[in-house]
């Protein structure tokens, strides 16, 4: 917008992260930024009276050493990896996109974005765990874009490269990044691994522009995934969330039959499935602050303190769903968030 | 329509009657402090005097008067800075607040595009005369605590403090006249009514998902169809809904009758629910 600030116009950084090469890094990408040093980012980014919505109008960078824990177990939202070593950590909080169904706006208060430089401490989490894991015949699956895109700030800050760079030779562990970017070049030049899965969210068009803005199309999205399946990544689709628009049937259906002339269904690693669902606390906080999407005024169950499309309803979605997809791709390579 | 107003804060006489003039603000005697008013322009000033102790109770009693939903509070006066990282006359706005009697520090969220240098500033108890060798940043004695009562009331982005530097604390007797210090606001009055009518800008950002008819409707199908508390509330959220989903189109006509017992006018919510969900 033309009266504002740019993003990371302002930078806040702590004092202890300052001399990591991670905040030297950002530093020096911007260099017109007004940087500001501060005790701990919380001081920042845990004010009281930001207004979320606002703050993405004009996103501040804060840069912070992260401190315990540096790991976290597996959220109950996503679907079961058939491992129960299953975590996910914090390289980044909050996101470059903004899509109207994100939790992270009923999470933070803050819109701005935190980067932890430390990022050798949060691989030694990982390391140690990996060491004692709970079943020891199967991996550990990390997802390290969880409350991020982290793929989405490669141009700004390699961290996409260094966990990929971490993960190489690791057999036992297994790291999902999770990304609507369409900067997959940003890491094309590296030479893929089998431990890295490289997972794209998308949505039909119509979906992507209504309820994705600010992320890019459909359509580079999937450029990117058919960059990564030719250089021979491991690639994981996630159709997450399913939105149960009007006309959702037609909608996916004709999504899926266009996706699948783009992608050969045979060397996706596999896909997700899952309707919008979320904590009730966060669903409850981002409806008090009027957002401008019809998904939080929306008819929903709540079902152990989530808020989620009704079980019968969901269930038959994610069936019909499964039904067409299976038409791509086979049964057993779909997980699905029931 | 909501109601959106600007508060300009000031300690000095000084640093306000540069604003008074060039607003044409008239006095408001309704206060028993300063209080100047142009309601064609909505923006209005208070002064709370030099030093905390007024602040918080003016504050207070101003938004106690005030029927406006929006108020953006701007702190506008002088402050002491250092003779060799800044000139007198110097325009800046505050990014960052201490107070050296307290660990809490106060952040401005800065999303409006400015031409002003940024700092930060140490507010303090008692005139500093040494050249403010303790500080490293700019020093004044009521910043810290206007943000603190005014942050109680609005969210940050509606709060910014600009500083003028006014001397480098010296002593008393180089702190300017009362008419210099005004000489001073009335040469930077560009900039500073520029600032302040970017930093409304700020809150057309955010509009209401309902429009006055839409509340208007709620109002009349509450009384119509004879609406408990929970309802109504319910019946906002699937009106939003609509809204969202419609952009401008008006909500449906509802002709059904009022509803004579209990379970018609659970069948009649239930009606009005369905009817909003296309």
């Amino acid at each position: 917008m033309k009266n504002l600030k740019p993003n990371f116009s302002h930078i806040y950084v702590e004092k202890d992260a300052i001399e990591y090469p991670l905040a030297k890094i950002a530093l020096s990408k911007f260099t017109g930024s007004t940087i500001i040093k501060v005790d701990h980012y919380k001081d920042v980014f845990n004010r009281k009276g930001q207004n979320f919505q606002m703050q993405k109008l004009s996103m501040k960078l804060i840069l912070a050493k992260k401190r315990e824990p540096l790991l976290y177990e597996g959220s109950g939202m996503i679907q079961d990896f058939d491992t129960p070593n299953v975590f996910y950590n914090t390289p980044i909080l909050n996101c470059l996109y903004n899509c109207d169904y994100c939790f992270l706006q009923g999470m933070y208060d803050s819109g701005n974005l935190v980067v932890f430089v430390n990022e050798q401490d949060m691989m030694d989490a990982i390391d140690a765990r990996v060491s004692d894991p709970k079943d020891s015949s199967k991996p550990t699956v990390v997802s390290i874009s969880y409350n991020t895109d982290l793929l989405a700030m490669e141009n700004i800050l390699p961290l996409s490269r260094r966990w990929i760079d971490y993960v190489r030779g690791k057999k036992d562990t297994i790291i999902e990044i999770r990304t609507k970017s369409a900067l997959f070049n940003a890491i094309s030049d590296m030479n893929p691994i089998d431990n890295v899965i490289l997972s794209w969210t998308l949505s039909p068009e119509s979906i992507c522009s209504q309820y994705e803005a600010a992320a890019p199309p459909l359509k580079r999205r999937v450029n990117s995934v058919k960059n990564a399946l030719a250089d021979g990544w491991k690639v994981r689709l996630c159709f997450d969330p399913i939105i149960l628009v009007e006309n959702w049937f037609e909608i996916y259906s004709r999504f899926f039959n266009e996706l699948f002339v783009e992608l050969n269904g045979n060397q996706i690693k596999d896909v997700t499935l899952g309707v919008f669902r979320m904590n009730k606390d966060y669903f409850n906080r981002i409806r008090k602050r009027d957002p401008k999407s019809d998904i939080y005024f929306s008819e929903y169950s709540i079902e152990k303190g989530i808020v989620a499309v009704e079980s019968q309803e969901r269930e038959l979605a994610m069936n019909e769903i499964q039904n067409i997809l299976t038409d791509f791709i086979s049964k057993d390579k779909i997980l699905i968030w029931k | 329509m909501i109601q959106k107003l600007q508060c300009l804060i000031t300690a000095l006489k000084a640093e306000s009657e540069p604003f008074i003039h060039h607003l044409k603000l008239e006095k408001d005697n309704s206060f028993d402090f300063p209080c100047f008013i142009n309601q064609r322009l909505n923006v209005e000033l208070i002064g709370v005097g030099v030093g905390k102790k007024k602040i918080e109770s003016r504050i207070c009693d101003y938004l106690m008067s005030k029927s406006h939903e929006i108020v953006q509070f701007i702190n506008i006066g002088v402050a002491g800075g250092k003779k060799d990282k800044t000139n007198i006359g110097e325009l800046f706005l505050i990014n960052e607040i201490h107070d050296e009697n307290s660990t809490q520090k106060y952040y401005p969220d800065i999303l409006i595009d400015h031409d002003m240098t940024e700092s930060s500033i140490t507010t303090v108890e008692n005139p500093i005369h040494d050249g403010g060798k303790k500080y490293d940043t700019l020093v004044d004695m009521e910043a810290h605590e206007i943000f603190s009562i005014c942050s109680k009331f609005v969210p940050n982005h509606n709060i910014a403090i600009i500083k003028l530097v006014s001397d480098y604390m010296s002593g008393h007797e180089s702190f300017p006249k009362p008419s210099t210090v005004s000489e001073l606001f009335i040469e930077k009055m560009d900039e500073i009514i520029h600032f302040i009518n970017q930093f409304k800008l700020i809150d057309k950002m955010i509009t209401p998902i309902l429009f006055e008819k839409d509340m208007a409707w709620v109002k009349n199908a509450k009384k119509k169809y004879l609406l408990t508390v929970s309802q109504v509330d319910q019946l906002i959220k699937y009106v939003k809904g609509y809204r969202l989903r419609n952009n401008e189109n008006p909500l449906p006509e509802l002709e059904i009758q009022t509803p004579k017992t209990k379970k018609n006018q659970k069948n009649t919510f239930n009606f009005i629910r369905e009817k909003l969900k296309t």
